[in-house]
């Protein structure tokens, strides 16, 4: 408590210095890039942005814009040049895009069991049969570690194998986290991920109960789908995801909850030829929500990664046919929206931080989420368990938190995705970020190339499609607009 | 001695003026384009800095990537100098930013209920 005290009282000095500086009008780093248009968007340090045109790009670069005054207030405005009249804005802009970094640890992800009753194809854990289930015991202690990291917000969030073939931990989590909320008060969210095939209603009536959200997969059209993601005995599993995610809408409906089912899509090579199809099966469910997700290579896929993978280009060419598709549904009143996309507009367009892991700068991992193993290891990341070393093993649940989270080997995580450092001239740096696990498994090593990361390559070109709608300032912008408003919990 | 290159047997030679470019920025530029091309250095960091360059696909163009090299490294030069010249400015708003939270410590009641908890670990390990 002393320490805390002393802290505080070097920060409010630390702070009253950095407010009492005088500071003359200044151009601070900024990058742009060309869009379609022939506008440049030009994005200052802080994650501020403006379109130029090419004189106005060549008054900025030649320092000329004093006299032109519409320019200067532009540039002002998203703090691509800073005094001490816009420093509070620059302040409010970086801390409202980058809240994760003032927030601590709120995304928990408690693998319960390693063994799953699916083999998919590209099955990121690598799942065993039979085997690894948490212990009470490490369940309880895991509750411990949540509680005493300190956030006011916590997501717990069931992952796999199959959640649901541990059902008695996810239930004592699940009644012992609300218990103990009575007392902490934290804003608790609970999440299951699961392939929903063991879903009954007496296990339903429990997560409707006790207000837990549920997530599944479904890879787009029944024939992708049912080629990806088969059961141990090798049989389709497409009717049954869908069925399954229909028994729980119609729940939630006879019940009055309003609620919804999520589901993630996971983009194989054989997804490509397939996107408005994809987008067709979530319209069809009802599902308002679409994220496409790159396959990774982890687990399973590794030994087929030749067939599962694209180029970042033509996972590119595929997510621009999906858009297309989405704004036209949109424009017939149909409302759906692309996950990805929103992630990034809504740093962009509404100043505001999705709390998207895989989007932030240090890296999330190991700070913003932790990933409590079935065994009481502790990850810096879901995607850290599922790597054959353990270079993101960062601790155990019979740790202290802060001994956890302070070590060395997560902080060296931390220092090495902070984007500044390798992507410089990239416009689009403020609102990205990379993924410390997958840069390892592509590179061989945590320090990234960027240029060369297939994810940043794909984020980048995502980026430049965005701007180049919102530089059209039309009914899609108008869309994005409306998607950055949006409260994703 | 001043900056230039040449092409020869497939190979790219820049010579870099470290009066103009320093050794740091000439490691920055060449780490954009590992993806392309393979990359030797050598010389004098004091006196004249050499890279030898072998594209990593026989078809490029290797006059005009010496071009886009100088241009990158005076793109990398000139967006450090600016970072170099508001590093105060930088680190004020990032202070301002990260100083607003500080840790919080757990409350009595919180506290009497991590210790409730540490009482049914003990009875589950004793079981």
């Amino acid at each position: 408590m002393e320490d805390i005290n002393k802290n505080r009282e070097i920060w409010k000095e630390m702070m009253h210095e950095a407010s009492a500086k005088e500071i003359e009008t200044r151009i601070l780093p900024y990058a742009y890039e060309r869009l379609s248009s022939g506008k440049f968007v030009v994005t200052g340090y802080f994650g501020g942005w403006v379109l130029l045109s090419e004189e106005g790009l060549d008054s900025l670069k030649s320092e000329d814009f004093y006299e032109n005054k519409d320019l200067y207030e532009k540039l002002k405005n998203s703090c691509i040049i800073i005094d001490n009249e816009n420093l509070d804005l620059a302040t409010g802009i970086y801390s409202a895009i980058n809240r994760n970094l003032f927030l601590q640890p709120s995304l928990h992800m408690i693998n319960v069991t390693n063994t799953c009753n699916y083999r998919c194809r590209y099955c990121h854990a690598g799942v065993s049969q039979g085997k690894d289930f948490m212990s009470r015991e490490t369940a309880l202690k895991t509750l411990k570690f949540i509680f005493k990291s300190g956030g006011p917000y916590i997501t717990i969030e069931f992952q796999g194998g199959e959640c649901l073939l541990n059902w008695k931990i996810v239930k004592l989590v699940v009644e012992k986290s609300r218990e103990m909320n009575k007392i902490f008060k934290k804003d608790l969210h609970i999440c299951i991920v699961s392939n929903l095939s063991l879903l009954n209603e007496e296990k339903l009536r429990f997560l409707a109960q006790h207000d837990v959200a549920i997530c599944t997969s479904i890879d787009g059209s029944r024939e992708v789908h049912d080629a990806n993601r088969r059961t141990l005995a090798g049989h389709d599993t497409f009717n049954v995801t869908n069925d399954k995610v229909l028994f729980v809408k119609d729940y939630y409906k006879k019940l009055n909850l309003e609620r919804k089912v999520d589901v993630l899509a996971t983009i194989t090579r054989l997804a490509l030829e397939h996107p408005k199809e994809i987008v067709d099966t979530y319209v069809r469910l009802g599902i308002r929500t679409l994220h496409l997700r790159p396959v990774q290579n982890f687990g399973d896929a590794l030994s087929r990664w030749p067939e599962l993978t694209y180029t970042p280009e033509e996972f590119y060419d595929f997510w621009v046919k999906a858009m297309e598709y989405v704004f036209e549904l949109n424009k017939r009143g149909i409302d759906i929206m692309e996950r990805g996309s929103f992630n990034i507009v809504c740093k962009v367009l509404n100043h505001t931080d999705p709390m998207y892991v895989e989007l932030m700068s240090p890296t999330g991992m190991g700070r913003t989420a932790l990933l409590y193993n079935f065994d009481g290891a502790v990850y810096s990341s879901d995607e850290g368990r599922m790597i054959l070393e353990p270079v993101f093993k960062i601790g155990t649940v019979d740790q202290e938190p802060m001994e956890v989270l302070g070590s060395e080997d997560n902080i060296n995580t931390w220092a090495s995705s902070f984007l500044d450092l390798t992507c410089y001239n990239s416009p689009f740096r403020p609102w990205g970020g990379i993924h410390p696990v997958k840069v390892y498994q592509d590179q061989g090593t945590i320090i990234p190339n960027v240029n060369m990361h297939p994810e940043y390559r794909i984020y980048a070109m995502q980026c430049k499609y965005l701007f180049d709608k919102i530089a059209e300032d039309g009914f899609e912008k108008e869309l994005f607009m409306k998607w950055a408003g949006r409260v994703i919990k | 001695m001043g900056s230039g290159f040449e092409v020869k047997n497939g190979e790219l030679v820049l010579r870099i003026n470290p009066e103009v470019y320093s050794l740091e920025r000439v490691y920055a530029t060449a780490y954009i384009f590992l993806d392309k091309y393979y990359f030797i250095l050598d010389g004098d960091k004091n006196k004249e800095i050499i890279v030898k360059i072998k594209p990593k696909d026989a078809k490029q163009d290797l006059e005009k990537f010496a071009y886009k090299f100088f241009e990158e490294m005076l793109s990398i030069t000139n967006y450090f100098n600016q970072f170099e010249k508001n590093k105060d400015v930088i680190s004020m708003v990032l202070q301002r930013a990260l100083f607003s939270i500080t840790p919080k410590p757990l409350t009595g009641k919180e506290d009497k209920e991590i210790k409730k908890l540490d009482e049914e670990i003990r009875q589950e390990a004793n079981l």
